[in-house]
């Protein structure tokens, strides 16, 4: 397998199989990204396709400050909020009252014990069941990294409005493993 | 939020970033289709290497056609075609062959006459109806003056380009050259077209300086081979043209356009310029040489961003997303941008001269292309897509392109200061004719000048046949 440095130089190049290389290696973990937020398989193959023209038409400006997957991952991730917020505005900029104030659900250690239990699979299936709404902050915090102020800004919403999001996707998984 | 909440978002993180789902091949059949599409677009035609070949063969070609072979003007022989004079070009001009020119000069017609006079303005006999001039009298020889000048004692070319002029200075009869050249030089502009070179040979009793096998010594009126060196140095007023690239225009602000013109408030430059001009023909010279460009641009931004613009790829449009009014953004920035070029121009030009009240001048057109190397560039720009913050513009110059290539076109007037040196003025224009963005950035900048060019320029060598 070629380094990522090789892959990187042969894709500027514009070298097809370098490029499905760099497909082949990534393909299936920039898919779980996909489907973290997106609610059917369909949306996320679009999803897959345009990222990695993204990503191929882009490559120029990767650095090599960080590692190429992670790269990639917020480039999906980009890709894939832009796509479910897209034409929901009013959806994600609606501020519920029940928003307005945090849950009281702190975590418990069954909680935890029921979770570790899970495969990725499982654990996707969840996350699924989640309103669209909140499974959106809960990748965008509890997964991929970002600031609540940055979901805020992306997502038109108070910085209020996304920890109470998240505090509630929170309740609501468990919820539902304690159910299942 | 607890520490076991913590620990539930780094377990549900654990098992997402392990999730993966399989691909199937026709996923990758898609990208490459969309990759096609994509990188067909980027493919802009490349004209400018054209236009540049095109503009060379232009002025290879032009110099082909008008630099004149060593022994024949191909200019004068079309002028001698049409004056009516039949009078033998002297085979000699030393003093043993005077009378054998004299005794071959046949009696040109009235309407020849006449015509042979308008072309002989420094004949000491005009005004007369006498054409048969006595041995020796230097009148004679005057009507093949393009020939023989700087040989034959007495017989000068009136020239209209004095540089020249005064560097025949052994010339006996240069002052008087010089008088009839200012007085007559209505009439005389180019006496050398003038003036008969070269002749049909199917015309019985004429002769040709090239059936003889003989050169032109000395006649050089023109400027003809010489070479210049200028020096000048040309505050002006520069603008700029921005247009979008037409792949990537979604990718623009909306709000680029207003804020740059509103804000972006005008620009100089400065140009030193070295200029290594060569004649070729009577008018007709190429000029290149190397120029600093300094253009120098203020700016002041004052504007309140109150959303953010989001790339939807797919649909290839910037979404707007507006901010709470608490995270509002305000842009204050007054400057000086400033980018540095080193330039080199091809130009071809055209040079006449002037006489006025004594005095003459060169007007003097050029028209050409220039490459423009991109040195360097300070201070802050606005961004295409996120206007939030301004571009630094010294650590975006890899994003700039840094060979770029112009146009320009000027004229002006230059007073004939001596033999190697004129002063003078233009007016010019250049410009940029690729963007000076890179070719991945959404918009298309082209900057232009006009201005007024000071300029002094000193000949340094005179190829004079």
């Amino acid at each position: 397998m070629s380094s990522d440095e090789e892959l990187v130089r042969l894709c500027l190049q514009k070298d097809r199989e370098a490029q499905k290389l760099l497909f082949e290696k990534y393909a299936s973990k920039m898919m779980g990204i996909c489907l973290r937020y997106t609610s059917n398989h369909e949306d996320a193959k679009d999803i897959l396709q345009d990222g990695f023209v993204k990503v191929f038409t882009q490559l120029e400006k990767f650095e090599f400050k960080s590692s190429l997957q992670t790269w990639m991952s917020r480039i999906f991730a980009n890709l894939a909020i832009n796509r479910v917020t897209r034409g929901n505005q009013a959806k994600y900029t609606h501020v519920d009252i029940d928003e307005q104030y945090d849950l009281a659900s702190e975590t418990t250690q069954d909680d935890l014990d029921r979770w570790g239990g899970l495969t990725p699979q499982q654990v996707l299936g969840f996350v699924k069941q989640l309103p669209e709404k909140y499974r959106l902050v809960l990748n965008m915090y509890a997964v991929d990294g970002f600031s609540h102020q940055e979901i805020a800004q992306k997502l038109n919403i108070s910085v209020g409005s996304s920890k109470s999001r998240l505090s509630r996707a929170r309740v609501m998984l468990k919820d539902n493993i304690k159910k299942s | 939020m607890s520490q076991l909440d913590n620990r539930f978002d780094e377990l549900l993180r654990g098992q997402m970033e392990g999730l993966e789902s399989s691909v199937s091949s026709a996923d990758w059949d898609a990208i490459v289709n969309k990759l096609d599409a994509v990188e067909e677009k980027k493919v802009a035609p490349v004209w400018w290497p054209y236009l540049a070949a095109g503009i060379v063969v232009l002025v290879g070609g032009l110099f082909w056609l008008l630099t004149p072979s060593s022994d024949l003007d191909s200019g004068d022989a079309v002028v001698n075609q049409e004056t009516p004079a039949v009078i033998e070009t002297p085979s000699n001009t030393n003093d043993s062959e005077q009378s054998d020119v004299v005794e071959n000069i046949k009696i040109p017609t009235n309407e020849a006459q006449a015509a042979n006079r308008a072309n002989q303005p420094n004949t000491p006999n005009e005004g007369t109806d006498v054409q048969r001039p006595e041995p020796n009298v230097p009148a004679i020889p005057v009507v093949d003056a393009g020939d023989v000048v700087g040989e034959t004692p007495g017989i000068t070319t009136p020239s209209n380009d004095r540089e020249i002029a005064s560097e025949d200075s052994d010339k006996p009869d240069e002052s008087n050259s010089k008088e009839i050249a200012h007085d007559d030089n209505q009439e005389t502009a180019n006496p050398d077209k003038d003036l008969p070179t070269n002749v049909d040979n199917n015309k019985p009793g004429v002769t040709s300086n090239k059936d003889e096998g003989r050169s032109n010594p000395g006649f050089s009126t023109s400027s003809n081979g010489s070479w210049e060196l200028g020096v000048s140095f040309t505050p002006n007023w520069a603008s700029k043209i921005i247009r979008a690239n037409g792949d990537l225009a979604w990718r623009i602000n909306p709000r680029f356009d207003e804020i740059t013109k509103a804000m972006e408030t005008g620009s100089y430059s400065y140009q030193l310029n070295v200029d290594v001009n060569r004649y070729f023909g009577k008018n007709w010279f190429i000029s290149s040489g190397l120029t600093y460009n300094q253009v120098e641009e203020s700016v002041s931004y004052d504007y309140l961003v109150d959303g953010f613009y989001d790339e939807n790829v797919n649909q290839k449009t910037l979404d707007f997303v507006p901010w709470n009014p608490s995270l509002h953004y305000r842009v204050n920035y007054t400057g000086i941008n400033q980018y540095r070029y080193l330039q080199i121009p091809l130009q071809l030009g055209f040079v006449d001269t002037l006489n006025v009240k004594g005095r003459q001048f060169k007007l003097k057109v050029e028209s050409g292309v220039q490459y423009m190397g991109l040195l360097g560039m300070t201070g802050k720009k606005l961004g295409v897509t996120d206007i939030r913050e301004l571009e630094d513009l010294s650590a975006q110059v890899d994003n700039y392109s840094r060979n770029n290539i112009g146009a320009n076109t000027s004229i002006g007037l230059y007073w004939i200061a001596g033999p190697r040196m004129d002063l003078g003025f233009s007016g010019f224009g250049s410009l940029a004719l690729s963007s000076i963005r890179s070719k991945n950035e959404a918009i298309q900048e082209r900057p232009y000048n006009t201005g007024l060019h000071i300029g002094l320029n000193y000949k340094l060598l005179t190829n004079k046949r």
